[in-house]
Parts: C-alpha cells; sequence; structure tokens
C-alpha cells in the first residue's frame, strides 16, 4: 500500500452545513484515466454513487451534489469517497461547500497517486447546523 | 516452496508490528488523518491473514530493438512502452570493462560509436496530433487498437568487420501486437475492473458504516457524559489533520482495544475487496501477448544492410516474472560479398527485485536472463547469454547494466564478452514526474 496523498486543502474531518439556509456539498473528482474506480458512500445510506452510474463513463472528471434533497439530510452522516488504482493511477478530490449564492468555500482538496493494487479513502462527518 | 517462502517473508516484513494485542500506539500517533489511522489497523489485521503482494510490470520494453547491434536488450517484447520512449545504449564500456569481466580477451574496435532509438506507439502519436493526454479515459477508450502498433526510429552503431562500413545505420521498426491480453479494453479485463468496482463499493459502505461506529465509540470515551452538542462539536474538531495526533493520544489502551475489535468484525469487506484486486491485478498482468514485428537497419551505399521478421511472445509466470520467447528470420543485404540468411531464437525470464511504489513512480530493479541462438548461412551458429539489472534512477530514467557472453566475435562485434551500459527514458513517465 503506498498510496501518495497530498492535501491542498486539509480534510477538516467534520463540515457544518446549514441546510436550511440553502447549502450544499458539491463534490469533483479528476482522473487520470483511463478507467476510474471509486464509490462514494454515506454511513445512513450505504453506496450512494458508483463510477459506471455516470452516464459518460469512464471520463476525466466526475461531479455530483449532496444535500439538495431533503431526503439526504442526517445529522452526523459520515460520507467518504473510496478510491482504487487498479486501471487509473492519480485522482484529486474537492469538496466546496455551496449557498444558494453559489461556491462559499472548498472543504477539502487532495490529490492521490497509487499502483495498482492500492486503494485509499477520504471521510469526514456532516453536522447539520 | 519458494512460493511459500516469500509469502512468508512478506508477512513477517508487513507483520512487524502487528503481533501485538493492542494497536501501536507510537503508530497511532503519528497517523495524520483518520482514515490513514483506520486504514493503518485495518493493514494490520488483514496482515494477520496473510495476503498477498504487488508488483510491476516486467513486460514493456524501453531499450534498442535487439537487432540494434549496440542494444542492452538481447530479447525484444511483445509491447512497446505504453507511449514513447528513448534508450540510449550510449556507454562506451567495451574496453577496460570489458577486460575487466574477461580477462584475457582480444583488443576490440574502439571506433564503434553509441546509438540511439526512439519508440513511440500509434496511440501516442495520435494523442500528440489531437493535443490530448495519452490518459484521458474516452481517448484511451476509443483507441484501443492504435495501442497495439509502436514504431522505432534510430541510429545503430556500424563496424567494417560485420557491416563493411562505420557509419552507422539508421534503425527503422515496427511491432504489430496481436494478441494484446493486457489492454483493459479486452472482454476479460473489463469483467476483472467490473469486480474490482463491485469489491470497492462493498468496502465503501461497509468502511463509512465501521468509521462511524469507531468516531462514536472514541467520542464516548472521551466524552462519558457528552451531549448532542459535544457529540456535533467533537466531530466537527477531533479528527482534523491538526488535533487527530491529540485525540488518538487521549485514548486509553481499553478503548484502542475495543476499536481494533470492533475493525474486526468488519474485515471480510476489506480482505475480499484487496483479493478481488490482486486478482485482478495478475490477470491482466500475466496475460499473453504476442506480436510480430519488423525491424531494419539500413547502412549506406557500402554498407550491409540487415532485416529482421519477428515473432514476439510473452506471458507472465507470476506477478514478479515475465517469460519472453523471440522467433525470427533473419537477412543480411551484403554489398561485398554473398547475402547471409537465417533464423534466430531468443528467450529471457524478467524478474522484478523490488516493487514500484506507484503507477507513474520509479520502475523496479529488474534481473533478466537472456540467451539467443543464430543461423546463417555462410556462418558457424552464434550463441549469446545475457544478464541484466536494469536499475531505476529516477521516475521515468532506468540504467541498464549488462553483461554479454557470446561463443563467436561477429556477435557482439568486439570480443566474446563483454558489459555494456545503456539509458532508457520514459517520456510520459518522466513528465508525470514533473507534474
Amino acid at each position: 500500500m503506498a498510496v501518495t496523498r497530498t492535501p491542498v486543502v486539509p480534510n477538516p474531518g467534520g463540515v457544518k452545513v446549514d441546510v436550511k439556509a440553502g447549502q450544499f456539498l458539491h463534490f469533483i473528482l479528476d482522473c487520470g484515466g483511463p478507467i476510474p474506480i471509486f464509490s462514494f458512500a454515506s454511513s445512513v445510506k450505504g453506496v450512494l454513487y458508483e463510477a459506471p452510474d455516470f452516464p459518460g463513463h469512464p471520463m476525466s472528471k466526475y461531479e455530483w451534489d449532496h444535500l439538495k434533497n431533503p431526503s439526504d439530510i442526517q445529522q452526523l452522516e459520515l460520507l467518504g469517497l473510496r478510491l482504487a488504482f487498479l486501471s487509473n493511477a492519480n485522482y484529486t478530490y474537492t469538496v466546496d461547500l455551496w449557498g444558494t449564492a453559489g461556491r462559499l468555500t472548498t472543504v477539502l482538496k487532495v490529490t492521490y497517486a497509487g499502483a495498482p493494487i492500492d486503494v485509499t479513502e477520504e471521510t469526514f462527518s456532516v453536522v447539520i447546523a | 516452496m519458494k512460493t511459500q517462502v516469500f509469502v512468508l517473508a512478506f508477512v513477517i516484513t508487513c507483520c512487524g508490528s502487528a503481533g501485538a494485542q493492542t494497536p501501536d500506539v507510537c503508530a497511532t500517533s503519528n497517523a495524520t488523518t483518520f482514515d490513514g489511522w483506520v486504514q493503518s489497523l485495518i493493514d494490520s489485521v488483514i496482515c494477520k491473514q496473510q495476503v498477498g503482494e504487488n508488483g510491476k510490470g516486467s513486460d514493456r520494453q524501453k531499450e534498442s530493438p535487439s537487432a540494434d547491434p549496440r542494444s542492452t536488450s538481447l530479447v525484444d517484447q511483445s509491447s512497446a512502452t505504453d507511449f514513447f520512449s528513448v534508450a540510449a545504449n550510449v556507454i562506451p564500456v567495451s574496453q577496460e570493462l570489458s577486460k575487466f569481466v574477461a580477462p584475457g580477451t582480444t583488443s576490440s574496435d574502439a571506433g564503434a560509436s553509441g546509438s540511439t532509438t526512439v519508440t513511440a506507439t500509434l496511440y501516442a502519436l495520435l494523442a500528440g496530433f489531437d493535443k490530448t493526454s495519452p490518459t484521458d479515459p474516452v481517448f484511451y477508450k476509443n483507441h484501443v487498437n492504435a495501442r497495439r502498433i509502436s514504431f522505432t526510429i534510430g541510429t545503430a552503431v556500424s563496424t567494417q568487420a560485420t557491416d563493411n562500413t562505420t557509419t552507422p545505420a539508421t534503425v527503422y521498426g515496427t511491432k504489430i501486437l496481436l494478441i494484446n491480453g493486457r489492454d483493459l479494453y479486452t472482454r476479460k479485463n473489463l469483467d476483472a475492473v467490473s469486480a474490482a468496482q463491485k469489491a470497492v463499493s462493498i468496502a465503501a459502505a461497509t468502511s463509512v458504516n465501521m468509521k462511524a461506529r469507531v468516531k462514536e465509540v472514541m467520542f464516548l470515551t472521551l466524552h462519558p457524559d457528552g451531549g448532542e452538542k459535544e457529540r456535533e462539536d467533537f466531530n466537527l474538531t477531533a479528527f482534523s489533520e491538526v488535533n487527530l495526533p491529540n485525540t488518538l493520544r487521549a485514548l486509553s489502551p481499553e478503548a484502542l482495544k475495543q476499536i481494533q475489535t470492533l475493525i474486526e468484525g468488519f474485515i471480510d469487506a476489506f480482505v475480499g475487496e484487496r483479493k478481488t484486486l490482486q486478482d485482478a491485478y495478475d490477470q491482466i498482468h500475466n496475460a499473453r501477448q504476442m506480436s510480430i514485428s519488423y525491424t531494419a537497419d539500413i547502412r549506406d551505399a557500402a554498407g550491409n544492410n540487415d532485416h529482421r521478421a519477428e515473432l514476439i511472445f510473452d506471458y507472465g509466470l507470476n506477478p514478479r516474472i515475465n517469460w519472453t520467447v523471440n522467433a525470427s528470420a533473419d537477412y543480411t543485404d551484403r554489398k561485398s560479398a554473398a547475402d547471409s540468411k537465417g533464423g534466430r531464437f531468443a528467450t529471457s525470464f524478467q524478474g522484478d527485485l523490488t516493487k514500484s511504489n506507484s503507477a507513474w513512480g520509479k520502475t523496479p530493479i529488474r534481473l533478466t536472463f537472456s540467451g539467443e541462438g543464430k543461423w546463417q548461412t555462410s556462418q558457424k551458429p552464434q550463441y549469446t547469454f545475457e544478464s541484466k539489472l536494469s536499475i531505476p534512477l529516477v521516475s521515468g530514467i532506468d540504467l541498464p547494466i549488462v553483461y554479454r557472453y557470446a561463443n563467436r566475435h561477429a556477435q557482439i562485434n568486439q570480443t566474446n564478452s563483454e558489459a555494456r551500459l545503456g539509458l532508457s527514458i520514459d517520456i510520459s513517465r518522466l513528465a508525470q514526474a514533473f507534474k
């Protein structure tokens, strides 16, 4: 296991989201190719998205939102993105906090490089304000 | 038996600190992220269950084709480098080093210059023309067959005795992969990737569930009387990269043991994921490859021209050892004597001595043993044996060190044994290192 993890914006471990004010999380995964393998999961709902769910997979960029839908909102939900490097050597994972007026801040941004059988994961807890 | 010894050695290395009843508190203090800390505990538990290990491909040819008399590669491999590589066989090692390794050999032609070849896949050229990254997923998916074809151009040394000129030859070559079992876009390999995705999803769902419980154990240990407000504050602050070391240091040995027991209860998903990834990697890495190639060394008007048509087969014996076989028809077009025709058979075993630390990082240290037999009209049979140690200098640049022995002088142009040094550069890998 030899994933090189380079934080650009370090993982805060926990993120406060004011859903009543229209805040939500926007996720971006940039991939080096050729076939990204990843899964985005919730401690409450299990797997929310995996790479083949996205139309056009395999792609160099995947984007999705969370907490826009009221049914997503769960206090102290742990969100995790799990990445495998079997057929994709490089990833950049970005999580932005958005409000009704646009992007408020970048919660975390991390780049990863790994060998074929490596896996890695990035998780954080969501605290609903 | 060797496999068992190897696995045992790996397990001993891997599990060096994993035999304790509770997690290593010193190790936990060094964790920079919560996920990294939990992963170290998962690794510790899995290590006890003896899982395999990784390797890295030894089938990619970055050296000059074997038809180049200065090449550091006696045996050609079925696939070229992924995208684009340069091989320079530049070091004039023939004199002193040859005498050192083979005392008593005769003097050789000191005027021989080095040789350099450049190899690119059709895929790399298309990506260049399209101004697209060669790792772009869509481009990669849409140009599977372009990865089957590669071209080589360069120069090769010429000697008066064998080539009737000292002017370097121009090397032209092409290689076509007929069977490409190691490409991701075969049905079998896509199935392996799909199985890997499924295993990763199972591990992801298991992991977030398990980590949420681990966080709860930590909260209840450190804040036994805490309410919802304290729990929210704890989750917002205790797991940041700044605060995590203090949070971990505050945990009691009993809490750590409780967390380890919790992880052991979820371990099957991670063991399954690791096995699936390893199996997928082995399947892709060890798959068969077969190619045909044509190489020509074209010299000036007085010089001889060498042509070689070749069938190349690669097979991964295990994740660290690749076996290659060459069978070729050779033709030498002589300007001042009868032409020479013949055949050649060569085989090699390439073994990785170390593991690579990244897909785009340095390649492993690689040891290769090769043998070649060459039979041509009007000549006695020529037999050559070679051992090569390829040492990665930095990501993308390897230094091959070669010792070659031949039963006849013509085979190596000089003495019946010599040492060679080269330099192989994988441009794509080098460029990635500077990103």
